[in-house]
């Protein structure tokens, strides 16, 4: 009687035991699950976080006159890893879409870096051709209007010394 | 020729000259007026022409077409073109109040063009697991560029136009470098789609 009560009793203990540790698998696989989803999110956000601020700093220096069509063409890569680690987190690829939303950053940082540094030369270069521009304005002005003023005293003075010396002299008839 | 005469003739060639020599400055504080600004947004078929666009399509069979953005807005832009999937009775974008489709996008390109530049992308479709029952097609899969997407979409029978009907469209969005987000761009493109067996 009390064998058969124990042997009740150890199948109870057995089958919780089976049914807490399938609940707390199920739980903890839905856990991996759910971090996973939120790393991947998250590294998405960084990356397009990166990307944004990378294009961002490329239209600064393009309004400063920088030339940015190298810097275009490695945010266009950029850009492209950036979509496919979209892609695969639309198709459910967690894994991949964690793996290629990192590679995105240094390439981000490193176009921010280079279009900062493209804004100052661009700055600079610009700044320079400015007052070049306006020397050549007022040099070239100047010399030109006192080229001509030279060349307008000449003719005049020759124009003048031509209508003396054509004057018609008069002359008093004495007879 | 009176002196008179020669003197206007020299201020005007002294203006004249000032004026040229001046050009350099005034063009760096004088801006011409801006031209046109817009974006194009197109599709092509598969030989880059606007012939054999796909339409009736079967099932495991690939397509290809090809996208492209041109940009003629004065300065570089980061475009995003989101491609999305709809049966006949989801929201298309709409072109009058300029706002996106609902449908949630499935894959996604982004793009970097210069002032004038062209963009252009090959887009590669074929659809997976594609049922028809009781007047109805269910598509339960959507290959894009090689990368399966789950899709859960049905059809009913357009007895009007003889087909189950689909949307493939891809919208165009733009960075707003000020507010720091992309916008939608109104545009899209829209492939209509026949599901055959």
């Amino acid at each position: 009687m009390e064998e058969t009560k124990i042997r009740k009793s150890y199948k109870l203990i057995v089958v919780t035991s089976f049914v807490f540790l399938a609940l707390s698998l199920c739980l903890t696989s839905e856990n991996i699950v759910f971090a996973q989803t939120d790393q991947a999110t998250l590294k998405l956000q960084a990356a397009n976080n990166a990307i944004d601020g990378a294009f961002t700093a490329v239209q600064g220096a393009e309004k400063d006159g920088a030339n940015v069509t190298g810097l275009l063409g490695q945010l266009d890569i950029a850009g492209g890893v950036l979509a496919q680690a979209e892609n695969s987190y639309q198709s459910g690829d967690l894994n991949s879409a964690a793996v290629e939303a990192d590679r995105v950053l240094p390439m981000a940082q490193a176009v921010t870096v280079s279009a900062q540094d493209a804004k100052q030369a661009a700055l600079v270069s610009g700044m320079n051709a400015f007052w070049l521009t306006i020397a050549f304005t007022l040099l070239g002005a100047s010399a030109f209007v006192l080229i001509l003023f030279l060349v307008w005293s000449r003719y005049k003075r020759r124009y003048m010394k031509k209508l003396f010396d054509s004057k018609p002299e008069l002359t008093e008839n004495a007879a | 020729m009176q002196l008179k005469k020669v003197r206007i003739i020299f201020i005007t060639i002294g203006l004249i000259g000032v004026l040229l020599f001046a050009s350099p400055t005034l063009s760096l504080l004088i801006k011409p007026p801006a031209s046109q600004e817009f974006s194009e947004f197109y599709v092509l078929g598969p030989d880059h022409t606007l012939g054999n666009i796909p339409f009736n399509i079967k099932a495991d069979v690939n397509y290809s077409v090809y996208l492209g953005v041109v940009n003629q807005l004065g300065s570089s832009c980061y475009y995003t073109s989101f491609l999305k999937f709809a049966n006949k009775t989801e929201p298309l974008p709409d072109a009058t109040l300029e706002t996106p489709s609902t449908v949630p996008a499935l894959y996604e390109y982004n793009s970097f063009v210069t002032d004038g530049g062209t963009w252009e992308a090959p887009l590669t479709f074929q659809v997976n697991e594609l049922t028809f029952a009781d007047n109805t097609s269910t598509l339960s899969g959507i290959s894009i560029n090689g990368v399966d997407f789950p899709v859960m979409q049905t059809s009913a029978w357009d007895s009007v136009n003889s087909g189950y009907y689909y949307n493939l469209f891809v919208e165009l969005w733009i960075f707003n470098s000020t507010l720091g987000i992309s916008q939608y761009h109104d545009r899209f493109v829209n492939l209509v789609l026949n599901m055959t067996q």
